[in-house]
């Protein structure tokens, strides 16, 4: 395999890896970085996908306490269940219970 | 029923029913929690586990979208510690984000109706529409407890329903009732005497044969014995040391193996280059090092699920409560401090059951030094490569001694550190009180296979999560630090000397060589902030990229016994017993005390204390070899 491209793929890993790390020891600065290059991509003169990709790095206000995906434990606390999570439908299932 | 037909995607964004779990301490509301929207919350067989509130949602047969919090348990309206304080403010509309529930089902424990009454009576006061659930009927029902439903329904004014929330078919009736439409509010007797109301309660509507189960006394004459109680306590912990260290053995020799024939392959297959120095030294020897951990914290965590689940915590609580109250603590600081063995930090969120605040704030400081399960591959990695494999008297393992002394010294240094909070707290006038152990001890129960299992598969995912997350990035970042810039031609000396992390270490060094540490060592500190289990890959990555041949690349513990003198290694342990180097542990502290001063406080006596440790260490030991 060529050398410049074992540096490319390396970069690849590299870099959000960094971001991460970034995250865990200042997520603040993470946040604020992560926030501004999500708006400079946001600009009405970007294509298309870079603002779609933009609007997908956009840190969303995140709820306080445990398992709320804070990072503040680690990946410490059981998960909670989110507003993703698939509900739990009884319509079809009601003699589950 | 027509509601079926309803499109999934209306229902959902109709306003949803909102209902709050209320009751007292460990009546099941958790259980039935996860029970109603499939979450998996932490459930255990005692007073404390839920502090704050949590979120569901499930949708019943009608197609009503159902909104579930689950409160933490509560005494009484007046709150007496913080998560109390939440309960009640959302029962009484006063929380600040939280609007009040359209319905709250009270639960509560239909073996202990004596004491969770008088909170029912006490919620239904509020004036909001109300469903009991009579939670654990099955066990009532083996004890011979006969309720008559219907009765105490018309008494209280509410719907009343039985519940087994560990039961798959448990909480049918339950969903029936919140399918319908909500039940008016009950008209409150307000001028009533709670517990004399109790009492008549009980004495129209329930039949007892006994107010606890024969079976609990028994145990709890032995177990609660001021002498032999103890000497179960000490015993179950130290077979618990024993068996973490001597049966996962096998399995960690296991997956070691297979990530040695994983490296050697990876590097059979990847061309020569950076890109295989990443994958091989980097992510398969740093990442891949700790992974074999696994079997040892999931024994750990096997012997405290089940001790969690048997109702055997609180009488725990209960024995070392007088040890405790010398040490400056309270028997309530047991579970909190219980619970850092597998992470400090939900130990520290546990602490707001104690009401106390100058108790809570000792428990939160001292809780760092339990031994959480993250510093078990460190500990694991230096007594295999240090202290030698040997029975003691021929039953017990040398290093599952060594394995147990460390734990015992957290135990010990988190006593001796509270006892000197209380003294300086004396000497400082302050006025030292002293609280009354008020404990609910449960009825003891067996462990259920499946929710033992399932907490197993929950903490391996953790386990997995952080290897994939926390040490794999910082692996990559330390594996890139390591090998740039790469050293000139002409360079004397090992390339990872050149390297930014090379020379960051051997700067650190000027710090950390009183206390016997290489330079290795101190650049494996940085990333262990992170998370202590990456002080671990660190190291494999630093040696894996210092090493000649590849054998030794993938093997850390062989290389590191060959390489340091004992006292160094003893050194290191004595660190980590003490050593801080937890963010996230400090930003909880921060959160919890809202006062960055304490988290400054934490970590400086914590180092202080690791810096001072090592070095008596290391200078005994180097002085007697």
């Amino acid at each position: 395999m060529n050398v410049a491209l074992q540096y490319l793929i390396i970069a690849l890993i590299l870099i959000p890896s960094a971001f991460y790390a970034l995250g865990v020891f200042a997520p603040q600065t993470k946040r604020r970085i992560q926030r501004s290059a999500a708006l400079w991509l946001l600009q009405a003169q970007r294509p298309q996908r870079l603002r779609q990709f933009g609007l997908r790095i956009l840190p969303v206000e995140q709820a306080k306490g445990c398992g709320a995906g804070c990072s503040d434990c680690n990946n410490c606390a059981p998960p909670a269940q989110s507003a993703e999570q698939p509900l739990i439908d009884l319509r079809s299932s009601g003699q589950r219970r | 029923m027509s509601a079926p037909a309803t499109s999934f995607s209306a229902v959902v964004a109709a306003a949803p029913l909102s209902i709050a779990l209320v009751g007292n301490p460990n009546c099941g509301k958790t259980a039935l929690f996860n029970r109603l929207t499939g979450s998996r919350q932490k459930v255990a067989n005692y007073a404390g586990v839920t502090v704050e509130r949590k979120e569901g949602r499930f949708l019943a047969p009608s197609g009503r979208l159902v909104r579930v919090l689950d409160l933490p348990g509560a005494y009484s309206l007046n709150a007496t510690s913080a998560d109390e304080a939440i309960t009640r403010d959302v029962c009484l509309g006063l929380h600040a984000v939280e609007a009040r529930p359209d319905l709250m089902v009270c639960v509560a424990d239909a073996t202990n109706l004596r004491l969770h009454l008088r909170f029912v009576l006490e919620l239904i006061r509020i004036g909001r529409p109300m469903v009991l659930a009579l939670n654990m009927s099955d066990a009532a029902a083996r004890r011979g407890i006969l309720i008559d439903r219907d009765k105490l329904s018309r008494q209280l004014g509410i719907p009343i329903v039985s519940t087994v929330a560990v039961q798959r078919n448990g909480v049918r009736d339950l969903i029936a009732q919140l399918d319908r439409a909500p039940p008016p509010p009950p008209i409150g007797q307000h001028d009533a005497n709670l517990h004399a109301e109790v009492r008549r309660l009980l004495a129209d509507c329930v039949t007892m044969p006994r107010h606890t189960a024969a079976i609990d006394d028994a145990l709890d004459r032995v177990v609660l014995h001021p002498v032999w109680g103890l000497a179960i306590l000490a015993l179950l912990m130290f077979v618990m040391f024993q068996a973490v260290f001597t049966g996962a053995r096998p399995f960690m020799d296991g997956i070691s193996n297979g990530m040695q024939v994983f490296g050697t392959w990876l590097g059979a297959t990847l061309p020569d280059g950076p890109l295989r120095s990443l994958v091989q030294d980097g992510i398969v020897a740093g990442a891949g090092t700790v992974i074999t951990f696994l079997p040892q914290i999931l024994l750990l965590f096997l012997f405290i699920l089940v001790l969690e689940e048997s109702g055997y915590l609180p009488r725990a609580a209960f024995l070392l409560d007088r040890l405790m109250v010398g040490a400056g603590l309270t028997g309530r600081s047991f579970i909190p401090l219980l619970s850092s063995f597998a992470c400090a930090i939900p130990g520290i969120m546990a602490t707001r059951t104690i009401q106390d605040r100058r108790d809570r704030l000792a428990t939160i400081l001292v809780a760092p030094l339990m031994t959480c399960s993250a510093r078990l591959p460190v500990y694991t990695l230096l007594i295999a490569a240090f202290i030698a494999d040997r029975k003691v008297w021929g039953l017990f393992s040398l290093q599952g001694l060594v394995l147990f002394a460390l734990y015992a010294a957290g135990i010990v240094s988190a006593l001796a550190v509270s006892f000197a909070m209380k003294l300086w707290r004396h000497r400082r006038g302050h006025e030292v009180e002293e609280h009354a152990l008020l404990l609910e001890l449960p009825s003891y129960r067996i462990p259920h296979v499946f929710d033992v299992a399932i907490g197993l598969w929950e903490r391996s995912w953790i386990f997995l999560r952080r290897v994939g997350t926390v040490i794999l990035s910082l692996t990559v970042v330390l594996w890139f630090l390591s090998s740039f810039p790469a050293a000139p031609a002409g360079f004397t000396g090992p390339a990872i000397d050149y390297s930014l992390a090379g020379r960051i270490g051997h700067a650190m060094q000027y710090v950390f060589a009183p206390i016997g540490f290489n330079w290795q060592i101190c650049v494996a500190l940085i990333p262990g902030l992170a998370a202590r289990e990456v002080a671990v890959s660190s190291l494999a990555t630093v040696y894996a990229l210092s090493a000649n041949t590849e054998q030794a690349a993938t093997q850390l513990q062989p290389l590191i016994a060959a390489q340091w003198p004992l006292a160094t290694a003893l050194s290191l342990l004595a660190w980590y017993v003490f050593a801080p180097q937890c963010l996230s542990t400090l930003a909880v502290i921060r959160r919890e005390t809202n006062s960055v001063r304490t988290m400054a406080i934490a970590a400086g006596y914590l180092f202080a204390l690791a810096y001072l440790a090592s070095l008596v260490t290391y200078q005994i030991a180097h002085a007697l070899a």
